[in-house]
């Protein structure tokens, strides 16, 4: 489990005007976007970035956690996050660490959850973040271990 | 003949109903937080009690083309509490409203029908009073998940 209900550190990401809060175990490493190589697309990948010894798919997400067709040039950070059999990267305009002090973790309400949503719960303080895991990430974007993991350096 | 006491809402352009017990905080001018992915008709919610409480823009589910109630210049937010079934723990929703509720007395021989197909999604059932038809909300069932999609 990768969730972040109880993880005591939290990496939150930004998409656009939304804020994603992922534990920290679930973020490999924060890259930046202009290392990624955008030359050939084929959405929602993006293109691919070279980290960890592999070659990883790049995607985006845009302020609805909707998979983007093209890339957001303002996006400066590539998360590469830990999915169940690979490493992907998510386009973000900013990542920031935050202990879980100071904030309350709730479920996602049964009336917000539409199917297929990354959204898991929600994060409330002094101010709002959207909780996910790199699981449901992965879903949404169809992550697969068969994803171009094709390179190593 | 009985009657029983309620609170008449004004969700967008729609009237409907609740009991009076089920209402137990108005408020005003609430700090609603948005949030992304989620249903059209439910789009915010608020921290509540040590609660994060889902609130439900009924008239723009009820009209879809609607414009959001969230963004209208009288958004107030009532909360309301209901139960699964008998036994369950109570749990909390909230409504935009158009306008503060008012209070109401409700008599059965004021039963109707209800206005129209999709409030059998969410209404118990109806009454008429001297504006027209009012139903009464099936507050478990709006905030069950069906609705969402």
């Amino acid at each position: 489990m990768d969730g972040p209900s109880h993880s005591a550190q939290l990496v939150l990401l930004h998409f656009g005007r939304t804020r994603v809060a992922l534990a920290q175990r679930a973020v490999r490493s924060l890259e930046a976007a202009a290392d990624a190589d955008f030359a050939v697309a084929t959405p929602p990948v993006l293109g691919t970035i070279v980290a960890g010894g592999g070659r990883w798919p790049v995607y985006a997400l845009d302020d609805e956690l909707a998979p983007m067709r093209s890339v957001p040039r303002e996006r400066r950070i590539c998360a590469l996050l830990a999915g169940d059999g690979a490493l992907f990267g998510v386009l973000c305009d900013e990542a920031q660490v935050l202990t879980r002090e100071g904030f309350a973790a709730y479920p996602l309400p049964t009336a917000m959850r539409r199917a297929g949503t990354p959204v898991e719960g929600v994060l409330g303080g002094s101010s709002v973040a959207l909780l996910s895991s790199a699981r449901s990430l992965a879903l949404l974007l169809s992550v697969s271990a068969a994803e171009p993991k094709v390179e190593t350096i | 003949m009985s009657r029983a006491g309620g609170w008449l809402l004004t969700l967008g352009d729609h009237r409907a109903a609740v009991g009076v017990r089920e209402q137990v905080h108005l408020m005003l001018d609430p700090a609603a937080a948005e949030l992304a992915s989620t249903p059209a008709h439910c789009r915010h919610v608020i921290f509540w009690n040590d609660r994060c409480v889902p609130v439900m823009d009924l008239g723009r589910w009820l009209d879809p083309g609607a414009a959001a109630s969230a963004a209208g210049p009288h958004r107030h937010v009532g909360v309301y509490a209901y139960q699964g079934g008998a036994g369950m723990p109570v749990e909390f929703g909230a409504l935009w409203l158009a306008r503060p509720p008012q209070r109401i007395e409700v008599d059965d021989a004021a039963a109707s029908e209800l206005p129209g197909a999709r409030w059998g999604s969410i209404a118990t059932a109806c009454f008429a009073d001297a504006a027209g038809a009012v139903p009464i909300l099936d507050l478990s069932r709006i905030f069950s998940g069906a609705l969402a999609g």
